[in-house]
């Protein structure tokens, strides 16, 4: 798993790659809620199209994090979900409350000019 | 022609780097069977899920203890099995209820059973507390009839 960290005007936008499982959703965890913490950003967006596996540590994760920044009066999306992210997070009615966008830039547009 | 009828048995340690391990063998062993893409990525969460509570839940993440993982075949229905010696359930309805989690501490979704229930064609939970838990789970794969249609969608 890879994670990488862009920083726009008030988000975070957090790309990962490869396998997100109970192993790697405890470094995704913590390395974004450090870099939150460095940038000060309030809202974030998770980049899935390069997500190869994920199950259901993967939602808890995303819970995690859509709270830490619903502390800090942000919002978090999800951008590009990969089809085999994206299988889970439509089952697991996690879109109720973070909403996917097809594009980073769509995720951007919506909830980073707020 | 292929024999399809085969098994295999995995022991290693309750670590989490090995839920992937865990996965990638059961995805390794069914490919005789051509599934899809689907197929595996179902029984790769499937798998995943059931180790990552074996590890959790069952041994309180004690890399000292060990998963035993069963695998097999007969023609296009595949079996697993996966088995802690650890603390077990003492509700497993409770514990197979979508969204609970014992441990919501360490950022559980609660739907590790729901997971495995939805992907599967069928899951068993057999577990005595202070001895352990065996999660049983049955796919039955695709005919190879229709799966080129399904790869297409």
């Amino acid at each position: 798993m890879d994670i990488f960290f862009r920083k726009h005007p008030g988000v975070l936008i957090v790309s990962v790659s490869g396998d997100i499982d109970h192993h790697t959703a405890e470094t995704i965890k913590r390395m974004t809620e450090r870099e939150l913490y460095v940038t000060g950003s309030k809202n974030l967006i998770f980049d899935m199209s390069e997500v190869s596996f994920m199950d259901s540590s993967g939602i808890g994760m995303l819970i995690g994090r859509y709270k830490t920044v619903m502390a800090l009066g942000g919002r978090t999306a999800v951008a590009a979900p990969s089809k085999e992210a994206d299988r889970l997070m439509e089952m697991s009615g996690i879109y109720r409350i973070i909403k996917p966008y097809p594009t980073v830039d769509s995720a951007l547009m919506n909830i980073g000019r707020e | 022609m292929i024999d399809l009828k085969n098994s295999m048995t995995l022991s290693f340690s309750a670590a989490a780097q090995n839920e992937a391990f865990a996965r990638m063998a059961v995805a390794a062993f069914i490919m005789p069977l051509d599934p899809t893409i689907s197929e595996i990525t179902d029984i790769k969460t499937a798998v995943s899920e059931a180790v990552t509570n074996a590890i959790i839940h069952g041994y309180g993440n004690n890399s000292e203890k060990n998963v035993v993982l069963l695998c097999s075949y007969e023609n296009r229905s595949v079996y697993i099995e996966i088995t802690d010696y650890g603390i077990g359930i003492e509700d497993i309805k409770q514990a197979r209820t979508p969204l609970y989690t014992s441990a919501p501490e360490l950022e559980r979704s609660g739907l590790g059973f729901t997971v495995m229930e939805t992907f599967m064609d069928s899951v068993d939970v057999l577990s005595e507390k202070g001895k352990g838990t065996t999660v049983r789970m049955a796919k039955k794969l695709m005919d190879s009839d229709n799966k080129n249609d399904m790869d297409c969608r």
